[in-house]
């Protein structure tokens, strides 16, 4: 005999309390801001150094220079070469990266607490004293132009690229590829190299610090106490600080969906891209786009997954996001769909959305409300969950108990409300839609979607002529 | 750092049930090994192990077709699945309140699939599954090379010589008859290794887990594959097109399989050779010469053979056989002068900082002890690998370095400029 009730979902007890990390901050004596929250997990520093040199105070003309700076400063300091100094790390077992988004250039230690002292100190050398050597930036430079030859390779690169270029237009260097283009390379100079890394790091008090350990904030700021010291005795600031390039996204016109095809004959697949400028972190709808848009593409259980894969077959996987970010990030939708089904599913994309602006059933709801409450359990666990909640909190200037907001939010959240919201955020008749793939096997298909006439751009998203 | 703690129990109908009590965060994972992969499928079956892995999330006889899910996210869970050459790999984590759901969800799939299979599922799943091969596969720069290489490398009846991804000519051919023979071979108690990790009471957890499996029928003929190492005696060479601007070479050799004496010390001597832009081949080749734009170099071990590989795409303007030429020259180079000692204690290092942080969450413990034991029939088994890492010195770098890589040929894949493979 059956001990067990197979028939249904057994009931589950008392859902875990757990408190949200504890987020301590502080402004050190050099005037950086500096959070940190506890991890028993591991006897291990995470730490991140964020300075404010991203891809959005590029000048125009040197696009690609975050990314640039980024790599050079991996490349030596003032007592070691290259070489030298990634042994050093590597004797300590530490893992140090350095990469740069739209806001800022970030610098990543995970290191173990024992040799925690000694890698900060390798941290501050590249900060302070990078080689930044001619040598090492012809060598840079050299391999940067294989990257940008071999860029195109890649779909899922060039649906990111003509995105860009057509979300953020041509004047920010937001809307280039993030590793910028031959041109702007062959424009950058090593001079361009330092001035940028020397404008961020002549302003201490915009850079921003995150860091887990067991001893919390005392013990982060204990161990960089010695950085701290450097940084009083450095030379004030000469560099004047960079400006951002950005404006708001490119505008579509009002009530109408552009169509923009980028051609690669033979593709088994075509990457789709589809969505619409949409809000920053800071709006006050952004926590609650974030939650609705699980029940629209943001997990598998999600209506455009169970459509386009689980019934249809198109595709290994869709999602969907609104972005957020400091300034105003896209809502979009983004899969690969295999090349005959190009044109039908970006019907049942748009069809979707449509039927997502009335609003999250009762069901969906109940289900996003109990998703999000019942994850919090596991979501703190390891260092690195940790780091990304502080560091979350940090970049976007959210609250520290941002999801408790949400969850306060969804708790009296009905489906008219949700209709309220998503009718004024989702805007399916005012789409930019990018298809990478086989034009000659998809064109005629898509003309017929009535959005707009697919207009043909290259690999960077530039209109093509003739 | 501490060995996990560990519980090992065997349920009378065969079952492995490994307990590993965790209070770091209240939650429970919950994994579940099979063991049967890609290479126990039959001739004109490829890519079978990897399709039935998608429809175990179909739906049983008691669960909805989207139930495992939408069950798992709407508890605050994650799932998934993947298949590898040895084995299935199934695994949710949830807070700790939810253990009963995993149990049900798991074992209901174990012992009840067929009543919830149909045609439209099958047909669906291989609608998905061929789209994956078209996005990870075929649309990928370069990842066209894996599929030759695993033929090259391997003679044709090695059950490593076709990938877990299968042909879209098998997939198209798989039947609903099939996928029930599958199940009622491989997907039984005794085939397979229950953990569970993280926030509970071990006693009640176990009787929990006897209550939901208990009763599933053994399939009671299960024996460990032997090993099938392989040894290439001549070099092979195949060439590939694909839509890229830079051409890529991969030399590749057998190696013993999982548990091997000379497995940490491949593993070691992967790292000396590209762990990071100072190691041997990336320092040479992309800052003392400029002949690759990247490098990697991997030491895999699966429970029948092992494989050394690297792969590096050339830099601009230089030409494929010269970097391969160099390679050559470099692997020699370094058996005749040795790996230093000072180059091993980095590795080291850098090693065992890498170990803890792949273990700082219940569900990769737990994770890591399932794959142990099926893989290497002791759950432990990677523990013992972590400590033998001291054990490795130069001198048995310099050996494994010798026998697999210099006085063994290597299978070499070149990925060209389609168009260009006649040069």
């Amino acid at each position: 005999m059956s001990r067990v009730d197979r028939s249904g979902p057994p009931t589950a007890g008392p859902t875990p309390r757990v408190a949200l990390p504890r987020v301590e901050r502080t402004r050190a004596s050099s005037g950086m801001r500096v959070a940190a929250t506890t991890s028993d997990a591991t006897p291990e520093l995470l730490f991140e150094l964020a300075l404010p040199s991203g891809r959005v105070r590029e000048p125009l003309g040197r696009e690609g220079l975050a990314s640039l700076t980024s790599l050079m400063l991996q490349e030596g300091t003032r007592q070691r070469s290259t070489v030298e100094f990634i042994d050093a790390l590597d004797f300590l077992g530490a893992h140090l990266a350095v990469h740069s988004d739209d806001d800022e250039t970030t610098l990543e230690l995970r290191v173990l607490e024992r040799h925690a002292e000694r890698a900060l100190e390798l941290v501050g050398d590249l900060l302070l004293e990078p080689r930044l050597g001619e040598h090492e930036f012809a060598r840079v430079r050299e391999q940067r132009r294989a990257s940008l030859r071999s860029r195109a390779d890649d779909p899922k690169s060039v649906v990111h690229d003509v995105w860009s270029r057509l979300y953020w237009g041509r004047s920010t260097a937001l809307g280039s590829a993030g590793i910028g283009d031959e041109e702007s390379l062959a424009a950058t100079t090593l001079d361009d190299v330092r001035r940028f890394h020397a404008a961020a790091v002549a302003q201490p008090r915009a850079w921003r610090c995150a860091g887990v350990c067991r001893g919390g904030l005392e013990q982060l700021l204990a161990w960089l106490a010695p950085l701290e010291a450097r940084l009083a005795q450095a030379a004030p600031a000469a560099e004047p600080a960079l400006r951002e390039t950005w404006s708001e996204p490119s505008p579509l016109e009002r009530k109408r969906s552009r169509l923009y095809v980028c051609d690669r004959p033979g593709a088994p697949q075509s990457e789709l891209r589809v969505g619409h400028p949409s809000v920053a972190s800071s709006h006050p709808d952004w926590l609650a786009l974030s939650a609705l848009n699980l029940a629209l593409g943001g997990v598998f259980s999600s209506r455009l997954n169970l459509n386009l894969r689980e019934n249809k077959g198109y595709t290994y996987g869709i999602r969907s996001s609104f972005d957020g970010g400091r300034r105003p990030g896209a809502f979009s939708v983004a899969t690969s769909v295999d090349t005959r089904n190009s044109a039908p599913a970006l019907r049942e994309i748009v069809r979707e959305l449509e039927g997502f602006t009335a609003g999250a059933t009762p069901e969906e709801l109940a289900f996003v409300r109990s998703s999000l409450e019942q994850a919090l359990a596991r979501q703190f666990e390891s260092p690195q969950a940790r780091l990304a909640f502080v560091s979350t909190i940090e970049r976007l200037g959210l609250r520290d108990d941002y999801p408790l907001q949400r969850l306060a939010w969804l708790a009296d959240a009905t489906p008219a409300a949700s209709a309220h919201v998503l009718s004024e955020h989702l805007r399916p008749g005012e789409l930019l839609v990018v298809v990478v793939g086989d034009l000659t096997a998809v064109g005629r298909e898509l003309a017929e979607l009535g959005l707009g006439s697919p207009v043909k751009v290259d690999a960077r998203g530039d209109e093509r002529r003739g | 750092m501490q060995r996990p703690e560990l519980r090992e129990h065997v349920l009378p109908n065969g079952l492995r049930v490994l307990l590993h009590p965790a209070r770091s965060a209240p939650v429970v994972s919950l994994q579940l090994c099979y063991h049967v992969g890609s290479a126990r499928e039959l001739p004109g079956k490829t890519g079978f192990a990897h399709l039935f892995e998608h429809l175990l999330f179909q739906g049983s006889e008691h669960v909805a077709s989207d139930g495992h899910f939408r069950l798992i996210t709407q508890a605050g869970g994650t799932l998934n699945g993947n298949t590898s050459f040895d084995r299935t790999h199934y695994f949710e984590t949830l807070p700790s309140n939810q253990l009963e759901l995993a149990l049900w969800l798991e074992s209901d799939r174990m012992g009840f699939l067929l009543g919830g299979l149909d045609q439209r599922k099958l047909d669906n799943q291989r609608d998905v599954v061929r789209n994956e091969k078209r996005q990870n596969y075929e649309l990928r720069p370069y990842a066209k090379a894996h599929e030759v290489l695993a033929a090259a490398l391997f003679p044709p009846e090695h059950p490593y010589a076709h990938l877990p991804i299968g042909t879209h000519e098998d997939l198209i051919s798989a039947t609903l008859d099939d996928v029930r023979a599958f199940f009622e071979r491989w997907y039984r108690p005794d085939n397979a290794t229950l953990v569970l990790g993280g926030d509970f009471e071990p006693d009640h957890a176990l009787e929990r887990v006897a209550a939901w499996f208990g009763e599933l029928a053994p399939g009671g003929n299960f024996t460990r594959p032997a090993p099938q190492p392989h040894r290439a005696l001549v070099e092979q060479r195949r060439t590939v097109e694909d839509k890229v601007q830079l051409p890529q070479v991969t030399l590749a050799w057998p190696t013993p399989e999982l548990g091997h004496a000379d497995e940490t010390a491949l593993t070691l001597l992967s790292m000396v050779l590209s762990a990071t832009r100072a190691s041997v081949l990336d320092r040479a080749l992309t800052i003392d010469e400029l002949l690759a734009k990247s490098i990697s170099c991997g030491a895999w071990h699966g429970e029948l053979a092992g494989r050394f590989q690297i792969t590096a795409t050339a830099a601009s303007g230089v030409e494929l056989a010269r970097l391969e030429a160099r390679i050559r020259e470099l692997l020699a180079n370094l058996a005749s002068g040795g790996v230093s000692a000072a180059m091993l204690e980095r590795m080291h290092n850098r090693a065992e900082a890498e170990f803890i942080q792949r273990l700082d969450n219940v569900s990769s413990r737990a994770s890591a002890l399932a794959l142990s034991d099926v893989l290497r029939g002791a759950p432990l088994g990677f523990w013992s690998e972590y400590e033998s890492l001291r054990e490795q010195t130069p001198a048995r770098l310099d050996a494994v370095l010798r026998r697999y890589l210099i006085e063994q040929p290597p299978t070499v894949v070149s990925v060209v400029p389609a168009g260009a493979s006649a040069a």
